[in-house]
């Protein structure tokens, strides 16, 4: 039944005036009553009685029965649909004002930011231009790199392959769509006006539609017999004058003629963005018509077939390869050091390309990651440090309403904009170092035109800023559901939190220190890496020699009057101020060029049987050995009365030539066809120690030196080396003099000192060890201030206990005991997770290490020492200033 | 006498912690309230409609509670109070003190063993 009008009129009766609602409310409470009554038992009438009698008491009763008003906000709040947008721009100009009063909290938080992913910008752009971003050809994914070795090889020649491979394979396969080949060169390229140097590359046909390539102008030569060819888009415009009517026109290339069928567009770099001419390259059959045995290697790259991958594309070469014979043993051993079975390898031609800089662009990425999240570390501390201070804002904050939404969001927008301000200044300054990198990286470093601060790693920076402003908003929300109102208004002790708060600050510190050892770690091993290169003994002295290639042409000179030229130059050269001692060779260490010769001779070790041999054969002047530092192992070395046709033909020998194919007792030994398989013998007068060619990792390969009197015509080029007392690079210029008195057509390149040579073998570790230390080191200096924050926090959050014990007789000693018990802690447990997670991640460095151990114990304790110390020297401040407390002031203030 | 001061008194200072928390549970409405209270205290706390209604008003008026208007089928509309975050807390906050309040009383006064 409805109450209401009885109750309106029991308080009409009693003068009483109720509102409506309450009337109504008090109606629903009578039919409840009601029901109540009826289900005890009561009849209907009894029931509706009693409720009755109900109402006159509640009537009677009613000045409580009155509902206040609701208290008017002080503020009236803005409409429910544009509270959240109104409340972010509130918070996001109380952020902004905030960040500008708080200068210098500002300054340095952003200033860490912008540093951290400015440089993490740059190598995730690096990383992204060099090992990601795909090949500029069409369906990139389908580009495999061919590598020919053989078993039991001693000599790597990656992305190779032996003209014999390459046509087994080219001839109607099934796993790829087309093979081409190429080699790079150098010619002299005549326009008609003018002539100079131009880089080529020699390719087969099959290249341009291989690619995919599309000309600018014309078609590329289709055959691989005529005297045509493309040209680049930047040749066409400097060297050509961007003539549209250029195809057709003849260029003289090393004096031959060569017509102009194609301009390839500006973005086609193949093999790399040198090549300015692409010529035909003929790629020789294994034996010509007339039953020569010819062998050359060439850079291959093919197109799988649709469904095909590089394992089956590998197996398929590799079959072929093996179904054909081989015209001749010693051509493998010169090329792979070992006449086994042919083996090819198919890789994706960008794992191919970047296959040697993957492990230590990765090693870099991921110290530059440990450095920004140290960089986090700190500024999440001073947030937090921060956000102690602030809890008295807060705590009103949450009194006159804000939720606790409202508050994170608050805390989050301000994180969120340092991070924001930070990441622009890194994109800024990431771009500087875009601009920096062309002198940092190494030379022949891949694909490092590539490298741009393009979309995609500017959204990766834009995403990497969001969450380390993410992140650097959650602690100091997470302390929040802490906050306890009243205690935080009443007393400015700022200790509302407390515990946690340090605690928070503790487990960053800690962790700072763990990130920092793992960095360190890392830094050591490639510094100590790199010392050992440089401290290798490579066999030969690299301190106070010149070197440099002398060419005498083959249109200037015979046989004779190059050789006549060479010696003289020789003794020219020897009279040069401070007489430095002189020698040719064609062999010159970290040159590029040796030659390596694979031979059937007899053997010295089991008469009566041929031996198949190989090695680098270089031809030299008698002085080499003084002039490269090599040391004599036996025997003796080649005297100047040798160098000549008419002198006994003798040759020295590298130890493990030595040991590979001569007798217990080397000198003396006879050696024959190494030169032109014409069975001459040649005695070995002296054995010398080995040498380290090139990489400090490559096999060392047997030798044998032969003067140039005694050794087939010599060769166009020899590499030429000046062995002085003083410093060599003030031959530099009396030497490019001696070659223009010698002849007007000779000409000098690659005027380099040794030291330079290996200086330059040794620029990729170099920058390696250099980027880790410097990472290494600005982790230290970031820990070891956040440590002495964390410390200075806790001794004035402890100085009314530190005041305190002091007052009830602790000496000084005992509470900068306690700094330091606190501060080594942190860093003890901090080391102890670094040095756990730098020994089981060191492996994946091992290979950009040498001559030291991925776990090498020096290097780690030599890090837990430097961490430690710099502890130490983090907690004596906050420790001295913890000792000077004065417990009466301190008590007395604290009251 | 003194007994029945006592009493009251002692409602009068527990009323909103008892309300709070029964709506703590879930939304109610007052006879609900009323009823809950005295039966899970079987009886030895009533509140009469005169103290109960005047008391959510208040609730409602310094924003703990939050009542609203529901209507079912087949029922006449009903006002049903809920609490709201500050509720909540305040709740959480009494909850703390009346605790500290029985054991510091057991304490003392040894009620616990009596």
């Amino acid at each position: 039944m409805d109450w209401t009008e009885p109750i309106r009129e029991i308080a009409r009766q009693a003068g009483r005036d109720l509102e409506p609602e309450v009337i109504e409310e008090l109606a629903s409470h009578a039919q409840n009553a009601y029901d109540a009554s009826c289900a005890r038992g009561s009849t209907t009438a009894e029931a509706e009685a009693h409720v009755i009698q109900l109402i006159g008491v509640w009537v009677a009763l009613a000045d409580g029965l009155r509902r206040p008003p609701r208290r008017r906000p002080a503020v009236d709040p803005p409409r429910a649909g544009s509270r959240r947008v109104t409340g972010v721009f509130q918070d996001l100009r109380y952020a902004l004002r905030l960040m500008a009063r708080q200068r210098g909290f500002s300054v340095l938080a952003i200033g860490t930011m912008a540093i951290a992913i400015g440089v993490m910008t740059t190598l995730v752009s690096v990383v992204y231009g060099v090992l990601l971003k795909p090949l500029p050809w069409a369906e990139p994914d389908r580009l495999v790199r061919a590598t020919e070795t053989r078993a039991g090889g001693t000599r790597q020649t990656p992305l190779m392959i032996s003209n014999l491979a390459y046509h087994a394979w080219r001839e109607q396969p099934a796993t790829i769509e087309a093979i081409g080949a190429w080699q790079r060169t150098s010619a002299t390229v005549s326009t008609g006006s003018d002539a100079e140097r131009a880089s080529l590359a020699l390719v087969t046909p099959t290249v341009f539609p291989l690619l995919r390539a599309v000309p600018l102008l014309g078609q590329p030569f289709s055959r691989d017999d005529v005297n045509e060819i493309a040209v680049s888009f930047g040749f066409w415009r400097e060297r050509l004058g961007a003539d549209r009517g250029v195809l057709g026109r003849s260029l003289q290339i090393n004096g031959r003629p060569y017509t102009i069928v194609a301009v390839m567009p500006a973005d086609f770099a193949f093999p790399d963005r040198d090549t300015q001419i692409w010529r035909p390259l003929i790629v020789a059959p294994a034996v010509t018509s007339d039953g020569h045995v010819t062998m050359s290697s060439v850079s291959a790259i093919a197109r799988l077939a649709p469904g095909a991958t590089p394992a089956t594309a590998s197996a398929e070469a590799t079959s072929r390869a093996r179904s054909v014979p081989e015209p001749s043993a010693n051509w493998s051993l010169m090329a792979f050091g070992s006449a086994g079975p042919p083996q090819i390898t198919a890789t994706p031609a960008l794992d191919a390309l970047t296959h040697d800089v993957r492990p230590g662009l990765i090693v870099m990425l991921i110290a530059v990651s440990l450095l920004l999240l140290t960089a986090v570390g700190n500024i999440a501390g001073l947030q937090l440090a921060r956000a102690t201070t602030r809890l008295r804002e807060m705590a009103i904050r949450s009194a006159i309403g804000a939720g606790t939404s409202r508050l994170v969001q608050q805390l989050m927008i301000e994180s969120l904009l340092v991070a924001a301000a930070g990441g622009v200044a890194g994109l800024l300054l990431s771009r500087g170092l875009h601009g920096l990198l062309p002198s940092v990286l190494p030379p022949n470093f891949p694909r490092a035109d590539g490298i741009t601060l393009g979309r995609t790693v500017t959204s990766v920076t834009v995403a990497i800023t969001a969450i380390t402003g993410l992140l650097l908003g959650v602690l100091p929300a997470w302390q929040l559901r802490r906050l306890r109102l009243a205690g935080a208004l009443a007393d400015n002790s700022n200790g509302a939190i407390g515990g946690s708060r340090v605690r928070g600050r503790t487990i960053i510190a800690a962790v700072q220190v763990a990130l920092t050892c793992a960095l360190l770690v890392g830094a050591t091993l490639l510094t100590r890496s790199f010392m050992a290169m440089v401290g290798q003994d490579r066999g030969y002295e690299p301190g106070h020699a010149l070197s440099a290639t002398l060419t005498l042409p083959d249109f200037a000179f015979t046989s004779e009057a190059r050789l006549e030229a060479l010696h003289r130059f020789v003794d020219l050269a020897s009279a040069l101020p401070g007489h430095p001692t002189v020698a040719l060779t064609t062999g010159l260490p970290l040159s590029g060029s040796e030659n390596l010769t694979g031979f059937t001779m007899p053997s010295v070790q089991q008469p009566g049987t041929e031996v198949h041999a190989h090695a680098v054969r270089s031809v030299v002047t008698s002085d080499v050995f003084a002039a490269l530092g090599l040391r004599l192992a036996e025997g003796r070395v080649f005297h100047a009365s040798d160098d000549s046709a008419s002198a006994p033909h003798v040759v020295v020998v590298n130890r493990t030539f030595a040991r590979g194919y001569l007798s217990d007792r080397p000198v003396g030994d006879i050696i024959r066809n190494f030169m032109r398989g014409d069975g001459v013998p040649f005695e070995v007068i002296g054995v010398v120690d080995d040498m380290i060619r090139n990489g400090l990792r490559d096999q060392t390969q047997p030798e044998i030196y032969s003067l140039l009197s005694q050794s087939p015509g010599p060769a166009a080029s020899h590499e030429l080396v000046l062995r002085t007392s003083g410093d060599p690079a003030a031959l530099v210029q009396p030497l490019r003099a001696l070659v223009k008195q010698l002849s007007p057509a000779a000409t000098i390149q690659s005027v380099r000192t040794m030291e330079e040579r290996v200086a330059g073998s040794l620029t990729r570790d170099r920058l390696y060890a250099i980027v880790l230390v410097v990472f290494g080191l600005s982790a230290l200096v970031i820990t070891a201030v956040g440590l002495f924050g964390v410390l200075s926090y806790v001794v004035s959050q402890r100085t009314r206990e530190i005041a305190l014990r002091s007052a009830l007789g602790a000496q000084p000693g005992q509470i900068a005991g306690l700094v330091f018990g606190q501060g080594l802690a942190m860093a003890v447990g901090g080391l102890a997770i670094g040095v756990g997670a730098a020994w089981l991640s060191a492996k994946y460095l091992q290979t950009l290490l040498y001559g030291v151990s991925a776990h090498d114990v020096v290097t780690y304790a030599t890090v837990a020492v430097v961490i430690l110390s710099i502890a130490v020297v983090a907690c004596l401040l906050p420790a001295i200033r913890a000792m000077r407390v004065d417990p009466l002031t301190a008590l007395r203030s604290s009251q | 006498m003194a007994r029945t001061s006592l009493e009251r008194e002692l409602k009068r200072g527990s009323t909103e912690v008892l309300i709070l928390a029964l709506l703590d549970e879930q939304d109610r409405h007052g006879y609900d309230i009323g009823r809950l209270i005295d039966q899970r205290s079987d009886g030895a706390i009533t509140f009469h409609v005169a103290s109960l209604y005047p008391t959510l008003y208040r609730l409602e008026a310094n924003g703990l509670i939050d009542g609203r208007w529901v209507e079912r089928q087949g029922q006449r509309r009903r006002r049903y109070y809920r609490l709201t975050p500050a509720g909540r807390r305040v709740l959480k906050s009494q909850r703390s003190v009346w605790k500290h309040f029985v054991v510091a009383l057991d304490r003392v006064a040894g009620i616990g063993n009596a």
